[in-house]
């Protein structure tokens, strides 16, 4: 019974919300039992597992941890684009004439100079670098 | 009561129970168990029933932004998560405690003109 309902409220529950969650709904039927409660008392008090998972999934939502999403995001992108240009340029240099349209060749190569590419990656792996330590700060304070 | 069950009401559960907490946790360290019985001893199943569903989101999130420290000890065998304030805890619960003085004081004050009003 006990067991049945930890793992449906496990199914409700976001991966970075359940060993927290678990572990105390375990403290929530030992406390219980040791004043006791049967399992069943208990669990009509949670309440539906979908119910009793929902409440922490509004709380967390209410603070989920932008800032390392966002400079992850804009890292990632960076990165890409920097190799995507990496690739684009030398056929660029090498002058395949005709082979691309004359406005976007224009533009490219007298637009971008040759660094661009490296600082883009170099920039990228420097945001994703800080997403993650944020990341881990923001784990790490959850406990 | 049903009509009660509107958004403003329940963000005013919320900040409210935050506050009942902190005074509660601030008598000294306790534990998940010993904070629902005392909240239910108290009355406080007006925040929805003092259930563990209400009670942990809220201790999480002041967790969260450090009014709260826990301590994990084994009782009988079983892990026991203990709560306590930290120092920016009992500084917040004085500083709530000076608004939700003033601001009952502003309400209820309303509320007796409202009475002589309408008998």
């Amino acid at each position: 019974m006990r067991e049945q309902y930890l793992k449906a409220v496990k199914q409700c529950l976001p991966r970075r919300l359940r060993k927290q969650v678990l572990r105390d709904l375990e403290e929530m039927f030992d406390a219980a039992a040791d004043h006791g409660e049967s399992e069943g008392d208990v669990i009509a008090r949670l309440g539906p597992p979908e119910a009793f998972a929902a409440s922490f999934r509004e709380e967390a939502q209410a603070h989920r941890p932008l800032l390392p999403v966002l400079t992850g995001a804009a890292g990632l992108l960076a990165l890409a684009l920097g190799l995507v240009l990496l690739t684009l340029l030398p056929s660029f240099s090498v002058g395949t004439i005709g082979s691309f349209d004359g406005p976007t060749q224009i533009y490219v190569t007298s637009g971008l100079p040759g660094s661009l590419p490296w600082w883009l990656i170099g920039g990228g792996v420097l945001l994703c670098v800080v997403s993650l330590v944020l990341f881990l700060r923001e784990r790490r304070q959850k406990g | 009561m049903e009509n009660l069950e509107i958004n403003d009401v329940r963000q005013f559960k919320k900040g409210a129970l935050e506050l009942v907490l902190l005074c509660l946790i601030a008598r000294g360290e306790t534990y998940g168990y010993e904070i629902l019985t005392a909240l239910h001893q108290q009355g406080g199943d007006i925040f929805g029933g003092a259930r563990e569903g209400t009670v942990y989101p809220v201790l999480y999130r002041l967790e969260k932004v450090g009014l709260l420290r826990c301590r994990m000890e084994t009782v009988g065998g079983r892990s026991r998560k203990y709560y306590a304030l930290t120092d920016a805890g009992r500084r917040t619960l004085g500083e709530l405690t000076v608004f939700w003085r003033s601001f009952s004081r502003c309400v209820e004050g309303f509320l007796e003109d409202q009475k002589e009003v309408q008998p």
